[in-house]
């Protein structure tokens, strides 16, 4: 795996075409996964294809980290609700990748959060489910490999039937909680691994955390900073309770 | 018309009302049928676009595949004939041959749809028609009415009641026959039952829980009461055991369901319909919705819906999907955040505010459906290219979509029942009215959430995205007309919105409120109307961490009288305490108390006074422990909550006295000691009650109490150092 050399030795993997799996520490949330998409996105032009698995995909944490809102314009993405939609969807992305593409979009990332995750519902015979669920993976590897593109992919368990994502995967990234901070490792990786020395530790929040390096990433390479837009991100307080006289 | 159907091996029986009994009609050569279609890749995902293009054998003919499939179960135990028929796999694609299987028996359909699977991959076939209850099937396959020709004579109904705690036989000594004690033991409540089915001869059973049905055949059977039976015949049909699913997150609980003889069940403890609306409103919706009132009888809100969609796509020459395959398109983020933002409030002016007139869009999601053609195949039909869902730009397509002409009928038939009610004065017509009016309206409401339901049958996501952008569109443009005319818009919510005369326009500038309704009405295409005046409105701020739209809210009726207790129709409330279940109804009565203090006396130290005296009765433990009881339903095992709330504590409490409580079921208690741990901390209902929590008590009153009293700026800590400076000051009075 290679280091991104960024600014103040903030760093994010870079993905390399072909499938790569990602394991985040639980506890880190989805924060790492959207830091990683939108990092792409800050370093290439194109389009990311995001292929949700019941509500991961959420706007308002991409919002937040994203330097710049535009940045989710950028962003397509579909729910699949049951392991049946999950899978058409996976069964639509090669003609919707290229669609885009001739479009003048081409695909920067597909991301597959949870890509197990509906497939261990009741509604789904435990024989159809690994069959539906390695045969999309067989899709996405495809798209890889036709569109030279990254894919990544996250799973909601660890198990038998998560195996062929491992398996699929020519990379394995986990991302851990250490005292210093988020840190990246290349699975059997040694000394490439990636950690971000936050000085003081952790900062206050994990969002603003990933914002601030998303931030210095974004400004290294000159891709769009919305400098305005703090204010934004911040829910309204609402005002005093107006009461009439006499009250 | 029919009363019910029973399925029997091989056979079906039809039961009819006659006028002096019912007439039973044997079917020897009636099979239910499933059929089996296009790969999946087809017909949802190869184009990824909205048309799917299915490729076309020859006319009349069956895909190879299709045909394989045919070939498998030719001679196949169960399956009765095979053939092809022309149907529509969704709604977005052209009639097309698919292979017909019409199966031996009920129990077969299922078991053929597995197979199918098994055959080939998982997704290289589309099942079709499997999962359909048995007597909306039959009805739909037979062309049969469903309802019950009560032009013949009324159905006759018999009640038997069976106390919730109850789950052995020992609990029929509890049974009661229409609100009378049926009898002091087992043996002879299930005479008494036997008894009176034969003086009745009734059409309907009407039961507190189906699980009285096994229980009096259990106690029949070890009484030795061969002859016993319920239905019109032997015996009984368990149709579906009790379980508890997740489904996607949901955690639900269905109880068993059963079915006897000739008889429908209606099981009160599955369906809120006869409770909400009677036997004559669950019959008008039979009619309306076409589900037989047996699985009427048992039916959640969903359900009926489904039921009426399946009637009008299979009208349609449209099948029903097994599973749901179906998904949402891609969008960008940036469209799926806005699409995703829920259901509208106008920036609100949290406190109280007087001389505040309310106007509602009327059934706002219904008719947004309706009039602006939105249906789970209009949305982003992929055929036409207009923007017409504002905001995300969704186009909608220009032909008539199926879910209007679904909600059409309900809403105009709510209408005309609504203007039957204005036209009567029999009082006991206006009743049957209202309630029939009332079963229409939960469809009405419910109807929106279900389209963002995306497990169900003909659900999808993009539609309630539609409904609510659009929904959100209207308020703005009504927001917009109301200030245009001289009014001060305090707030709004989904549908409705509340204003004030605007302090800076003359009265002589502002113009009459229902000539702006009248126009918004005209260009929205839904009537705006005037719903009431209020001589103040308090809105509530949102509550510390809950972070949640501000819909809390109470408001004083111009004109409209208090009842002799409680709130009545003098004071509209929304979201507080006294308008949730879980509420203890001490809790919801002293709120109303406190409301009827802060309208008096526009003072929030006089509402705190009345405060200290319910908590002094709470305090002297005068407080009857029964109206202190919290009932709640039950979402997950107690092993699976993750604190340990009262609710935990009563969920144990219910597994250590032998009547664990299924998630979906609920359950009732008392809080007697909250620092105690485990099971002690509470009561169950059916348990002596004597004394209570006052302390956890006083907590929840401070809380309601803080709900009124929020609104003027105070908090709980302010109400709390009130109550105990108050209390100083009367001890130092000693
Ligand atoms: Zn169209």
């Amino acid at each position: 795996m290679n280091g991104h050399c960024g600014h103040d030795g903030v760093e994010l993997p870079t993905l390399d075409p072909g499938v790569t799996l990602l394991d985040v520490d639980s506890s880190l949330g989805v924060e790492p996964l959207c830091a990683v998409v939108l990092d792409r996105l800050l370093h290439e032009s194109g389009r990311a294809f995001w292929v949700d698995a019941g509500g991961h995909v959420r706007t308002r944490t991409l919002l937040q980290l994203a330097p710049h809102r535009r940045y989710l314009d950028r962003i397509a993405t579909a729910r699949g609700f049951t392991a049946y939609q999950h899978a058409s969807l996976l069964d639509r992305l090669p003609r919707v990748v290229s669609d885009a593409a001739v479009d003048g979009d081409p695909p920067a990332l597909v991301v597959a959060p949870a890509m197990d995750r509906l497939y261990r519902e009741d509604d789904v015979p435990r024989e159809q489910a690994r069959e539906l669920l390695v045969g999309r993976l067989a899709t996405l590897a495809g798209v890889a490999r036709e569109r030279e593109v990254p894919v990544v992919l996250t799973r909601h368990r660890d198990d038998a039937l998560s195996e062929p994502l491992a398996a699929a995967a020519h990379e394995t990234y986990t991302c851990r909680a250490t005292r210093f901070g988020p840190r990246f490792d290349a699975e059997g990786g040694d000394d490439e691994t990636l950690v971000y020395h936050t000085g003081d530790g952790w900062m206050q929040t994990t969002l603003a955390f990933w914002r601030e390096i998303l931030d210095h990433r974004a400004r290294a390479v000159d891709a769009p900073v919305d400098t305005a837009g703090d204010t934004a991100r911040r829910p309204s307080t609402p005002a005093a309770p107006a009461t009439p006289e006499g009250w | 018309m029919v009363l019910t159907i029973d399925y029997d091996d091989t056979a079906v029986t039809e039961w009819r009302l006659t006028s002096d009994g019912v007439e039973r009609t044997r079917v020897d050569d009636y099979r239910p049928t499933m059929y089996v279609g296009a790969p999946v890749a087809e017909l949802y995902g190869e184009h990824g676009g909205p048309t799917p293009r299915a490729r076309l054998p020859k006319r009349g003919a069956l895909t190879d595949a299709l045909a394989d499939v045919r070939a498998f179960f030719e001679g196949h135990d169960a399956v009765a004939d095979l053939s092809v028929d022309v149907w529509r796999q969704t709604f977005r694609s052209d009639a097309r041959p698919v292979l017909r299987v019409d199966c031996r028996r009920i129990e077969d359909v299922r078991a053929v749809a597995r197979r199918v699977h098994q055959f080939g991959d998982a997704d290289a076939h589309t099942c079709y028609n499997v999962d359909l209850t048995r007597q909306l099937r039959y009805t739909l396959e037979t062309g049969t009415d469903p309802a019950p020709d009560t032009a013949v004579r009324d159905l006759r109904t018999m009640r038997l009641g069976l106390p919730a705690h109850g789950s052995d036989a020992a609990a029929l000594a509890d049974l009661t026959i229409d609100g009378e004690p049926a009898g002091a033991t087992p043996r002879a409540a299930v005479e008494a039952v036997a008894e009176r089915l034969a003086a009745v001869d009734p059409d309907v059973l009407v039961v507190d829980t189906a699980r009285v049905v096994p229980l009096l055949f259990e106690a029949a059977a070890d009484h030795g009461i061969e002859s016993f039976a319920l239905g019109r015949e032997p015996g009984y049909t368990q149709l579906a055991s009790a379980s508890t699913y997740t489904s996607y997150g949901q955690v639900g609980h269905s109880p068993a369901r059963y079915a006897v003889p000739g008889r429908a069940i209606i099981d009160r403890s599955n369906t809120f319909f006869y409770d909400e609306a009677g036997l004559d409103g669950c019959l008008d919706l039979v009619d309306r919705a076409g589900l037989p009132l047996q699985e009427l009888g048992w039916a959640s809100i969903g359900r009926v819906l489904t039921a009426m969609q399946i009637r009008e796509a299979r009208s349609r020459g449209v099948l029903v999907p097994w599973r749901a395959w179906r998904p949402e398109f891609f969008r960008s983020a940036t469209t799926l955040d806005t699409a995703d933002r829920g259901g509208t409030t106008l920036a609100p002016e949290v406190g109280v505010h007087e001389d505040v007139h309310e106007l509602d869009f009327a059934s706002m999601y219904p008719n947004v459906i309706r009039e602006y053609n939105v249906s789970p195949e209009t949305v982003r039909c992929g055929c036409c290219d207009n923007d017409r869902v504002p905001n995300v730009g969704y186009s909608i397509c220009e032909r008539d979509g199926y879910l209007p002409d679904v909600l059409g009928p309900l809403i105009d038939g709510r209408s005309e029942i609504k203007r039957r009610i204005r036209a009567s004065d029999d009082p006991d017509e206006i009743e049957t009215l209202e309630a029939r009016s009332s079963a229409i309206k939960w469809i009405l409401v419910s109807c929106f959430g279900y389209q963002g339901f995306s497990n169900a049958k003909f659900g999808r996501i993009e539609c309630h995205e539609s409904i609510n952008a659009i929904a959100r569109e209207l308020l703005l443009d009504a927001k917009a007309a109301l200030e245009a005319g001289g009014w001060r818009v305090l707030h709004g919510i989904v549908d409705s919105i509340w204003v004030t005369p605007a302090p800076d326009v003359a009265d002589a500038e502002r113009r009459p409120l229902d000539a702006i309704a009248g126009e918004v009405s005209a260009s929205t295409r839904i009537e705006l109307e005037y719903e009431a005046a209020f001589d103040w409105v308090a809105f509530c701020p949102r509550r510390g961490g809950d972070g949640g739209a501000l819909t809390r809210y109470f408001g004083r009726r111009r004109g409209e009288p208090y009842p002799d207790d409680g709130l009545g129709d003098a004071v509209k409330t929304r979201g507080i305490e006294s308008r949730q279940d879980d509420t203890p109804a001490w809790v919801a009565r002293l709120q109303a108390a406190l409301i009827r203090t802060l309208d008096r006396t526009h003072d929030a130290e006089a509402v705190c006074g009345e405060l200290a005296t319910w908590l002094g009765r709470l305090d002297d433990g005068a407080v009857d422990p029964s109206d202190l009881l919290i009932e709640q339903r039950v979402s997950k095992r107690a092993e699976q909550y993750r604190h340990e709330t009262v609710t935990v504590a009563a969920l144990k409490r219910a597994a250590w006295k032998d009547c664990a409580l299924e998630p979906g079921q609920r359950v009732r208690y008392l809080v007697v000691d909250d620092d105690a741990r485990g099971v002690g901390r509470v009561r169950l209902r059916h348990e002596p009650l004597r004394g209570y929590d006052t302390a956890w008590y006083r907590r929840q009153a401070i809380r309601a109490a803080e709900s009124v009293l929020s609104p003027l700026g105070w908090d709980r800590e302010r109400i709390r150092r009130w109550l105990s400076g108050t209390r100083d000051a009367r001890l130092s009075t000693y």
